[in-house]
């Protein structure tokens, strides 16, 4: 079965903020631990996954810098802010009480 | 890889050309490059590795916001309706049909001037016959002409179908600009050798004239001498018509895309010239047609054929005075 991405959209942020709060990382390597620890059940879109970045920038819960690959290429990393770290706490307790509500309505027989 | 990158190059081919787009394109590059770089580690084929990086890759609406775009998306389809298309094939048919026709023109203008030969000839031949002759030299003359005119109209025809080129919004894709670049790139030595050859051939025209006068001092010499000059000056014109009439059907192709949008390859130069007034623009429209006319009504009326072929070249550097003084270029 997959994941509708009307109902994971509004948790894409938290989802990518938690990774970060570990160590900076950028996006291909995101996408990635998205897909591992969810064990291929939920795969990003690189669009997606990029308007994140930019929209969560711009809000300042990210910064961007520079780094360099292990072949030395180029490439953008992202780290999170104090900001994204509040916004992050927000997010979860967001989550359980949205995941209480909804529960109450979820039947595990019909 | 190449065709993960062709696949972003068209996704955004139609964009605005702006920083926000231009790292957004950068930044998705990347990642697909790093999967497509684990994915053929994992052992997968080439095949699979770019399917998956496409399929995986997502849509620009998920973009519209980041880039401030969204009023472009809106549009896009406003966009892509008025703008055609134009395949590979219709670009190497017309690329041909350039080549074709300006080889054509140049073919025309050389026998124009080469027309007068026969009579020249003729008039300096003194011989009981001469007036047999001089009726020969008057049929090729106008044959000549005739050609010329033949000439020029097929070729004016040949181009018609091409028309839309220049009046409709047509855009060509990533990988066929690249194609007909490439080719204009490696036609480059050969542009540099016709234009040698053309000058060569224009400084040295009057050699064969001078060394013929100097050995006989007789007036056919001399008939031969300009002959001779007249050849070599058509020659060098043909090939320069010829060369540019190919050089043009390139940049025109070029031209296509836009500079505001991220389709790639535009060519800066050589566009097309108009002029502000409107009576100027009327009269560079039959400006060679009149240096045509020019040419011969003068070289009839004075028969000074030896030096009136300097109309050509005094044309052409008084055609570029006019473009470069008065012409503005289209823009966007």
């Amino acid at each position: 079965m997959e994941i509708s991405s009307d109902v994971i959209r509004g948790y894409n942020d938290t989802i990518i903020l938690s990774l970060l709060l570990d160590q900076p990382s950028y996006g291909y390597e995101i996408s990635k631990m998205i897909r591992e620890k969810t064990k291929d059940a939920y795969i990003i879109k690189e669009t997606t996954l990029y308007s994140a970045f930019t929209r969560m920038e711009k809000n300042g819960y990210i910064e961007s810098f520079t780094g360099f690959s292990d072949q030395g290429k180029r490439r953008t990393y992202y780290r999170i802010t104090e900001k994204g770290k509040q916004y992050y706490r927000e997010k979860c307790s967001e989550w359980d009480l949205t995941k209480q509500v909804i529960e109450h309505f979820i039947r595990k027989e019909t | 890889m190449e065709t993960i990158q062709n696949y972003l190059e068209s996704m955004f081919a139609s964009l605005p050309n702006t920083p926000e787009v231009i790292k957004a394109k950068c930044e998705l590059g990347q990642m697909m490059e790093d999967k497509y770089t684990e994915l053929m580690a994992e052992g997968k084929s080439d095949n699979e590795a770019v399917g998956q990086v496409i399929a995986e890759f997502g849509n620009l609406d998920d973009l519209a916001e980041a880039l401030g775009i969204s009023h472009i998306l809106h549009d896009k389809v406003v966009y892509f309706a008025n703008t055609r298309k134009v395949t590979e094939e219709e670009v190497r048919s017309y690329l041909f049909d350039a080549t074709l026709s300006s080889m054509l023109r140049g073919l025309g203008v050389f026998l124009a001037i080469v027309s007068p030969c026969g009579v020249i000839l003729a008039t300096t031949l003194h011989s009981s016959n001469g007036r047999n002759f001089l009726i020969l030299g008057l049929v090729f003359l106008f044959l000549a002409i005739a050609a010329c005119v033949g000439l020029c109209t097929y070729s004016g025809l040949k181009m018609g179908k091409w028309y839309f080129l220049k009046r409709e919004a047509c855009s060509i894709d990533y990988s066929t600009t690249g194609m007909v670049n490439d080719a204009r790139n490696q036609l480059h030595g050969t542009v540099i050798l016709e234009r040698t050859i053309a000058v060569i051939l224009f400084c040295t025209c009057y050699i064969p004239l001078i060394v013929l006068c100097m050995w006989k001092k007789e007036a056919f010499f001399a008939g031969i001498g300009v002959t001779i000059l007249l050849f070599m000056v058509g020659i060098a014109v043909f090939i320069l018509v010829a060369a540019s009439g190919r050089e043009n059907g390139y940049a025109r192709l070029l031209r296509l895309n836009s500079r505001q949008k991220m389709e790639g390859y535009f060519s800066e130069g050589q566009r097309d010239v108009y002029y502000d007034h409107p009576k100027l623009q009327a009269f560079m429209s039959l400006y060679w047609p009149t240096v045509v006319c020019a040419y011969l009504i003068i070289s009839f009326l004075t028969f000074s054929w030896a030096i009136s072929w300097i109309i050509w070249p005094i044309a052409a550097i008084v055609n570029s005075l006019i473009h470069t003084i008065f012409g503005n270029e289209k823009g966007e």
